[in-house]
């Protein structure tokens, strides 16, 4: 304790915890129950603890790409998938026509199920403290590269002592809502905001920037005509998100329909008349709307041709009249939203719950992080989620999750976890964010994935048990298990690739007789369409391991061309930028390049070219550089 | 100045050295040109040219004596100096060209001043590789740099000319504007399934076509453009002792092919670089077709198969003496397995013509011209056919031309894989795997 920390001797009232995690959204749940796994003590700070785990926005998880996240987190060991297995009230797979790479699972959850079974893990862990309150304050020690956090100042005045601190805020960073022209200081709906912490964190030298979202109307679901509505309901066969999931008991909760409706031209015709009553219209420039869940406002003016917009009325959960109406989002006043809504098919006599309205907040920008999320420059600081610039439950709890185990495992002194771009969407999401930066709130996509073919739903656990069993967060059982599914796996690949197809039904058994998994790589056929022609169908694979055996097979070729380019940016990714490489010795490159390299600073080539805005051309320069460097060194 | 160049070595950066080197010609010439690149290309010119003012304007030609940078400064030459500052110049860089008097010793004395004072001679194409890197042109352009120097015929200056004003990349650019545009269409129906509604996906198939197609359309001008990056060969193909070697003899002005009576004497192909009035052409010469022939000769053939496929024309000989049933078969396979011009010649007029006009005129139609490589009767009209048939088929003005390998192998690579996708979209495969 000194004076440079701006503190004053001996105020923590608490014993000091290793963790304090700040915020309890779908980041703070994840970081904080990272950390007590590594039998660390943590405090979680919330606002409002009835609001653990809350969903702000749709009552859904998962989606194309998303989904991927979801069961990757639970391959490392996290909450997410479990709880949205518990709590479904619908499940679907995305994409059911395209291959096993783009498929993405869906869910809609139970909204007020899914906080509660949140805040049940987090109560049952007798490692996880939780305290209501606001944080104001960072409180570090120590000057320049040695600065560290210590602790945190709450509302009252009372500094919390913690050894690493996690920041998980959402939205409440100097939050503003908008509806109409009203505007609202508030981190979410009827919550306060943290309006002071930002101060702290600028204070600390970071750099802020802001971004908007939005949400939509909830509709009184008796209000709603249902009749002549398109219903979507879940899909039979679909399966839970986590590995731990026992299929017997799949889904726990009755499972119940959402429905399809759209806008038309006079709904577009109510929005475009009165966009300027919404804060499109008004808001500073400076503010980034989000570009992959944008406003019904943004959508008339960006799509002026379109006759209409799908609209999902998404149920918030079995025991609530609430209905989400995805694709609504908006800002325009209650009796505009109304109007609007009411030229909807299926809307005609609706009634409002609560209005829709866009947020405005403020991020980190996310080049100050690590890849471990850890803060460059501030030790055993942290930060996850849309602190960090993202959008999204499954982007936010991923980076809290590894926030967390990161958190943890640099208290204990050992290895931090950094997932590659070509093992998991996680490490695809938090290179972008270190090395990319975002310049609206950042959604995952499997399109942001290079090596898409390689990272799939169904072999997430292959993919990284063992990373969740290093961290600590995976028991060896679990990570038996999955070994055993690889080894049953590729023992079925082998068969195939050497078993002789039966000739078909309607072919001459003249016709030359293939093996069945060149029947499977022909783009018609599907593992399940190779039974009929298979010898010996007892010995054939169900559930995931079928859909790992039909991707390891069909995508062959390209996985193998696909790891091929990887060994090529291996090589650049092993070209190490020394820490202190002076950018401005390398006149060739454009100031405009040069200053992004200094800003993010890339540890190796391979970063470097991974950068917006670093040509190719640029990489060849710098690799030549850094390698005529390397010589000169000796 | 040690201490400078140690720090360029620490940081390994080779670019901020200055670089020479004499622009023009070395010979006789009239005026000789030096060009200097780098950091300390203003400092060249204020320590040679006293003539210079203190603050002398860029982009404006001096009159100076060039001085020696020894102490005696002795006059080399007297000339005119422009600078031009960084980044608006050739390279990015600063730049100093000095016009002096031609010659060679006088060129190597100049040049040995400038490097005396600390500038390293360029590489080739040094000064085109610091402004590509400089970001002063693309790549492309500074391949028709090296074109226009290189450029042996009017139609490859053109070319050159075409790269230089950025053309290709322009018709590139398009193609490439249109497969992002297609990709995130793709992209676009993958990664949000609930919100793209109204894709016409059943069109995608063909716009990918269309890429291709053009793609293609651009790669295959290389072939024609064969031609501007070397003179255009003329083959001379036919059966044994039709008298094409003493025929090629004869347009080449001297005895060059072995010339016998005996049929299949050349065994190697011939080839010789002649002005036929006043193109540049190459004239290809080889075995005899012919089926039952010596091993050795059966290599040789096989050689001219080859070499044939290379040809901008080939022209067709037979011994217009002999009865042409004897042989026509044989030229006939040939001469319409070949898919480039053909020019036919009856030779031997000197020995008189056996009934050709009823027979042979069918090979494809083309015209016959009547030859004595003896008497040299119809020779000069067999040139100017030569001539007419080359610049006719000479690639269009105007046209965007793909001229270097590396051009044409990332459009067939591209062509390649638009093929791939669209097939793979025609059969139903997995669209992820097409992206």
């Amino acid at each position: 304790m000194n004076e440079n920390g701006g503190r004053e001797e001996g105020v923590f009232t608490r014993s000091c915890y290793d963790v304090i995690v700040v915020g309890g959204g779908h980041a703070g749940c994840e970081a904080a129950h990272a950390v007590a796994r590594l039998d660390l003590s943590t405090l979680m700070i919330t606002l409002r603890e009835d609001r653990i785990g809350w969903m702000s926005c749709n009552p859904a998880v998962g989606g194309v790409g998303k989904g991927h996240l979801v069961r990757e987190i639970d391959a490392l060991g996290g909450l997410m998938a479990q709880v949205t297995d518990w709590t479904g009230i619908q499940f679907r797979t995305l994409n059911r026509s395209r291959g096993l790479a783009v498929r993405g699972s869906r869910a809609q959850c139970d909204r007020r199920l899914y906080s509660s079974s949140m805040r049940s893990i987090i109560h049952g862990i007798p490692s996880i403290e939780v305290l209501e309150g606001l944080v104001e304050d960072v409180v570090m020690e120590g000057d320049g590269e040695e600065r560290r956090v210590v602790g945190v100042r709450t509302e009252e005045g009372e500094e919390i002592g913690c050894r690493a601190l996690v920041l998980t805020t959402g939205t409440f960073l100097n939050g503003v809502a908008h509806v109409g022209h009203e505007q609202i200081a508030c981190g979410r709906e009827g919550e306060r905001p943290a309006l002071t912490l930002s101060d702290s964190l600028r204070g600390l030298g970071l750099v802020l920037g802001r971004f908007k979202t939005g949400t939509t109307p909830r509709l009184d679901g008796r209000t709603i005509d249902l009749k002549g509505i398109e219903v979507q309901p879940g899909d039979e066969d679909t399966r839970p998100f986590s590995s731990r999931t026992d299929r017997a008991s799949f889904p726990r909760l009755p499972q119940i329909p959402c429905h399809l409706t759209r806008t038309n031209r006079r709904t577009h015709e109510v929005v475009r008349k009165n966009t300027r009553h919404s804060v499109v219209s008004r808001m500073n420039e400076s503010v980034i709307p989000t570009r992959y869940c944008p406003s019904i406002e943004e959508k008339v003016r960006r799509f002026p041709d379109r006759e209409g917009h799908r609209v999902y009325l998404e149920p918030e959960g079995l025991d609530t009249h609430e209905v989400y109406p995805a694709g609504l989002s908006t800002s325009l006043p209650l009796d505009l939203q109304l109007e609007f809504l009411r030229t909807i098919r299926g809307l005609e006599e609706v009634e409002i719950l609560r209005p829709g309205y866009a947020i405005e907040y403020d991020y980190l920008v996310p080049y100050q992080l690590t890849p471990t999320l850890s803060i460059r420059g501030l030790r055993g600081l942290y930060s996850a989620g849309q602190i960090n610039g993202t959008s999204g439950y499954e982007e936010a709890a991923a980076q809290g999750l590894v926030a967390g185990i990161n958190a943890g495992r640099w208290l204990k002194g050992e290895n931090e976890l950094v997932l590659g771009r070509e093992q998991s969407y996680i490490g695809v999401l938090i290179s972008d964010l270190t090395t990319v930066g975002t310049a609206e709130p950042y959604r995952m996509f499997t399109s942001r994935a290079e090596h898409r073919l390689l990272l799939r739903e169904d072999n997430a656990d292959m993919r990284l048990c063992r990373e969740g069993w290093l961290a600590g967060l995976v028991s060896g059982e679990q990570l038996e298990r999955v070994k055993d599914r690889e080894a049953r796996v590729a023992r079925e690949v082998a068969r195939l690739e050497r078993t002789m197809g039966r000739p078909g039904a309607d072919e001459p058994q003249s016709r030359g007789r293939v093996s069945l998994a060149t029947l499977l790589r022909r783009p018609e056929c599907s593992y399940e369409g190779t039974l009929s022609r298979d010898p010996n169908p007892d010995l054939r694979l169900s559930g995931t391991d079928a859909d790992t055996v039909e991707a390891e097979i069909k995508y062959a070729g390209y996985i193998s061309r696909s790891r091929r380019r990887l060994e090529r940016l291996r090589e650049l990714d092993n070209l190490a930028i020394p820490t202190d490489f002076d950018y401005s010795c390398v006149p060739s490159l454009s100031s405009e390049v040069r200053e992004k390299l200094w800003k993010h600073r890339p540890s190796t080539v391979g970063q470097a070219s991974r950068i917006s805005g670093v040509t190719p051309a640029a990489v060849e320069v710098l690799s030549a550089s850094v390698l005529r460097l390397a010589r000169a060194c000796g | 100045m040690a201490k400078a160049s140690s720090s360029r070595i620490a940081t390994g950066m080779e670019q901020a050295s200055t670089i020479a080197a004499i622009a023009t010609p070395l010979g006789a010439g009239g005026v000789c040109i030096i060009r200097v690149s780098g950091p300390r290309a203003h400092r060249v010119a204020t320590e040679l040219c006293p003539g210079l003012p203190a603050e002398p304007e860029m982009r404006r030609a001096y009159r100076s004596k060039f001085v020696s940078p020894l102490e005696d400064k002795a006059v080399l030459d007297d000339g005119l100096v422009l600078l031009f500052a960084a980044p608006a110049s050739f390279t990015g860089e600063d730049i100093v060209e000095l016009h002096g008097h031609g010659g060679v010793a006088q060129s190597r004395s100049l040049i040995d001043a400038v490097m005396s004072l600390g500038c390293e001679p360029a590489r080739p194409g040094e000064f085109s590789r610091r402004a590509v890197l400089n970001g002063r042109m693309d790549l492309a352009t500074a391949e028709g740099v090296a074109q226009l120097v290189a450029a042996e015929t009017e139609a490859g200056l053109r070319a050159a000319r075409s790269l230089l004003g950025g053309e290709l990349s322009k018709r590139i650019e398009v193609l490439i504007g249109q497969t992002d545009s297609l990709l995130a269409q793709l992209e676009a129906s993958l990664d949000f399934p609930d919100e793209c509604e109204g894709m016409d996906e059943s069109r995608w198939p063909a716009r990918i076509l269309s890429i291709k197609i053009e793609t293609e359309l651009l790669a295959g001008t290389w072939d024609g453009a064969r031609r501007l990056r070397r003179a255009p060969r003329v083959v001379l193909l036919g059966p044994p002792n039709s008298g094409k070697s003493s025929l090629l003899n004869v347009l080449a002005g001297y005895e060059r092919a072995i010339v016998d009576d005996e049929p299949g004497t050349t065994r190697d192909i011939l080839e010789i670089d002649v002005s036929l009035k006043g193109l540049l052409v190459t004239l290809v010469d080889g075995a005899g077709y012919r089926e039952d022939g010596e091993r050795i000769e059966l290599l040789g053939i096989e050689r001219l198969a080859n070499a044939a496929k290379e040809a901008d024309l080939v022209v067709g000989v037979i011994d217009g003496s002999r009865d042409p049933a004897e042989c026509e078969e044989a030229v006939y396979e040939l001469f319409s397995a070949l898919d480039c011009p053909l020019l036919m010649v009856a030779n031997k007029l000197d020995l008189g013509l056996a009934g050709l006009e009823s027979n042979l005129v069918r090979v494809d139609g083309s015209s016959w011209i009547e030859t004595s490589a003896v008497t040299e009767e119809g020779v000069s009209k067999l040139c100017q056919e030569i001539v007419d048939l080359l610049n006719l088929t000479s690639p269009g003005e105007g046209r965007v031309l793909v001229t270097l390998e590396r051009h044409h192998d990332a459009l067939c690579r591209a062509g390649g894989a638009l093929g791939e996708a669209g097939d793979l979209l025609e059969k139903g495969g997995s669209l992820e795997v097409v992206c």
